[in-house]
């Protein structure tokens, strides 16, 4: 395709050119003078310009500076005599980008143009990706591609490619400069934190105002080594990360070190699990004690039971089988506190009639305590309606509650006529209310305390700890409450408030006037 | 005149449940669960042997340990510790003990030890 070109050559010469121009395609344009050449040059933006340096050299030399001054974007060639090739340098000067020495060979012209086309493009593309195009917009179409605009194009499609990479690398990566000022952040880094560019790093991770100390970044710069550390970072939002860092050492065109590279790779779930794991461990070696505790009890009725009936002693071989019976009960409830706490979960909700679940968790509790003798009382007030809760997580909750109450009965050591425990359900407002009350043995102020502290146990190596900590931490879970009024002696009253639905709540109520002392049966 | 255990334990159906180990085997047996009463009893009945558990919550059965070995009049008798963590060796100088022996534990095996410890094998 051919290009518009000005040319500012009298007479023969010029029309020699224009000739040999549009012989190869290209459209001329004939200018007289200085004056009709800029304004050409204004209307018809052409490609480039041949000036000639004509009977005034002085003034065609302050043409190449004007014209330049106010076409940059025109390549100019300057046409000079032999005798005059000083000229031809110092119009390099003023701004022209090549010159030919008259008289000019159609090959030099030839040889002249194609290095002015190899500029334009080279020009056009970086241009482009600056963000400055000559007219403010977009470059026009590129000519065919000489050896130096091909190279353009490499450069280009590197750089391009490149970019994407840092954009896309799933890491967030953030460039930071001596002050450990932001200076570059990728597009991951981007979406999670924001345009941080020109902020220093310590402010938006941390938090500080100085620099952290054992700052990874400061030893880079230092002694220009990777370094490795992990941080957790917070995001605008408040939402946190725990990344793994590397850093690395970013140099100048001199091998300076001028600015260093943080890539941040996110092991937030890794480290999830890890804790997970670990508390779980935390876990099993907590109750290993108290297992062992129960499997020792658990023996000591087995040996009862062939004792007796080694000795044909039925009563020793009752006794044994109660016990037996009471431990099997204890581990099997640990083991599922275990499996219940190894598992995080959400909470599942839907919505339940508040009778029917308060009766599917009374049939466990009068079945564990008919089996020892105990009464067992379930209260409904009418008109329960429903609410919206996890059966799955807030039953056996609910149950643990229950045979804590008949636990605290067996473990009584004092004579009561009758061990009772009652379990009865109200309504107030929207928040149902759970009340279960024992008159066994009841809990000093420690254990009140701690009892729902995770691993807190009063039935010495009989318990794990894990029960009612679980069985808190569910109500809790459904934005509901326990509290407890117990006497030593007397008995325990749990009274367990649960939201209609979940986060509703108005916390910790004191217990109603419901205790133990006034049991209504 | 049967020989006297003293049984120190806070957890009662384990402390039931070596009773009648000790017991089946013919020996008197007391029963103290915590530290404190455990040091009266020894004092005041003077039992040939003293079952300890490790882990009881008043006073930590490791502390408790060291309080009786102090003891001079408490010094001959012999101690076996029950426990149940993970390795009481490190609480306690096996050589100083008449034997250590981990929750859960076989009766026979128990009684066996005892035996020993009073010098009747």
């Amino acid at each position: 395709m051919g290009d518009k070109i000005l040319l500012i050559a009298p007479g023969e010469l010029g029309r020699e050119l224009a000739a040999q121009l549009s012989g190869w395609g290209h459209t001329s344009l004939f200018a007289a003078d200085s004056e009709e050449a800029l304004d050409l040059a204004f209307r018809h933006k052409p490609a480039i310009s041949i000036l000639d340096d004509g009977s005034d050299p002085a003034e065609a030399l302050e043409l190449v500076r004007r014209f330049k001054a106010q076409h940059p974007w025109t390549e100019t060639i300057f046409l000079a005599e032999l005798a005059d090739i000083e000229r031809g340098a110092r119009a390099l000067e003023f701004g022209a980008s090549d010159y030919l020495i008259k008289p000019v060979s159609p090959h030099r012209l030839g040889v002249a143009l194609r290095r002015a086309q190899d500029r334009l493009v080279v020009r056009k593309k970086l241009a482009y990706l600056s963000g400055h195009t000559p007219n403010g917009g977009l470059p026009a179409a590129l000519p065919p591609l000489g050896e130096e605009s091909a190279r353009a194009a490499r450069f280009y499609d590197t750089l391009q490619q490149y970019q994407q990479l840092f954009d896309e690398v799933p890491c967030y990566i953030s460039v930071l400069d001596h002050n450990f000022t932001i200076t570059a952040t990728n597009r991951r880094f981007k979406e999670e934190f924001g345009e941080l560019v020109g902020k220093t790093c310590h402010d938006v991770y941390q938090g500080r105002c100085e620099g952290c100390p054992d700052c990874p970044v400061a030893d880079t710069f230092v002694d220009g080594q990777s370094h490795q550390y992990e941080q957790v970072l917070r995001t605008p939002d408040g939402r946190r990360f725990n990344v793994l860092t590397w850093t690395a050492p970013l140099r100048d065109a001199q091998g300076e070190i001028n600015q260093v590279m943080e890539m941040s790779t996110d092991i937030t779930q890794i480290r999830k699990l890890q804790d997970h794991l670990s508390s779980l461990g935390m876990v099993i070696s907590s109750i290993s004690h108290g297992v062992k505790g129960l499997l020792t009890a658990l023996d000591g009725g087995m040996y009862k039971v062939r004792a007796g009936l080694e000795r044909g002693d039925m009563d020793r071989v009752s006794k044994g089988w109660e016990l037996v019976e009471r431990m099997t009960e204890r581990i099997r409830r640990t083991v599922l506190d275990i499996l219940y706490y190894a598992k995080e979960r959400e909470l599942d909700t839907e919505q339940v009639e508040v009778a029917d679940f308060a009766k599917g968790v009374a049939v466990a509790g009068e079945y564990a305590a008919k089996k020892h003798g105990l009464d067992f009382k379930l209260v409904l007030a009418p008109d329960l309606g429903r609410f919206e809760v996890d059966p799955n997580a807030l039953n056996p909750a609910m149950i643990n509650i229950l045979e804590n109450a008949v636990d605290a009965c067996l473990d009584d050591d004092e004579d009561k006529p009758r061990r009772r425990i009652l379990f009865q359900v109200s309504r107030e407002d929207d928040v149902l209310v759970f009340d279960i009350v024992d008159n066994g043995k009841g809990m000093d102020h420690e254990t009140l305390e701690n009892m729902f502290t995770l691993f807190f146990t009063s039935k010495g190596s009989a318990g794990t700890g894990l029960g009612l900590f679980i069985a808190n931490d569910t109500v809790q879970q459904h934005g509901g409450s326990i509290t407890v009024d117990s006497e030593p002696g007397e008995g325990s009253h749990f009274h367990v408030r649960i939201p209609e639905h979940p986060m509703a709540m108005p916390w910790e109520r004191a217990p109603g006037p419901l205790t133990s002392k006034n049991l209504p049966f | 005149m049967a020989k006297k255990i003293l049984i120190i334990e806070d957890e009662k159906h384990v402390a039931e449940y070596l009773e009648d180990i000790f017991q089946d085997q013919g020996y008197e047996t007391l029963v103290a669960t915590g530290s404190e009463q455990g040091l009266a009893m020894a004092a005041s009945q003077k039992p040939d042997l003293i079952t300890l558990d490790l882990q009881m919550p008043e006073e930590h059965g490791t502390r408790f340990y060291q309080r009786f070995r102090k003891d001079e009049a408490l010094r001959g008798i012999p101690i076996v510790v029950i426990s149940g963590q993970h390795s009481p060796h490190r609480a306690i100088n096996p050589d100083k003990v008449a034997a250590i022996v981990a929750k859960p534990f076989e009766p026979a095996e128990l009684a066996d030890i005892v035996q020993k410890a009073l010098g009747e094998a």
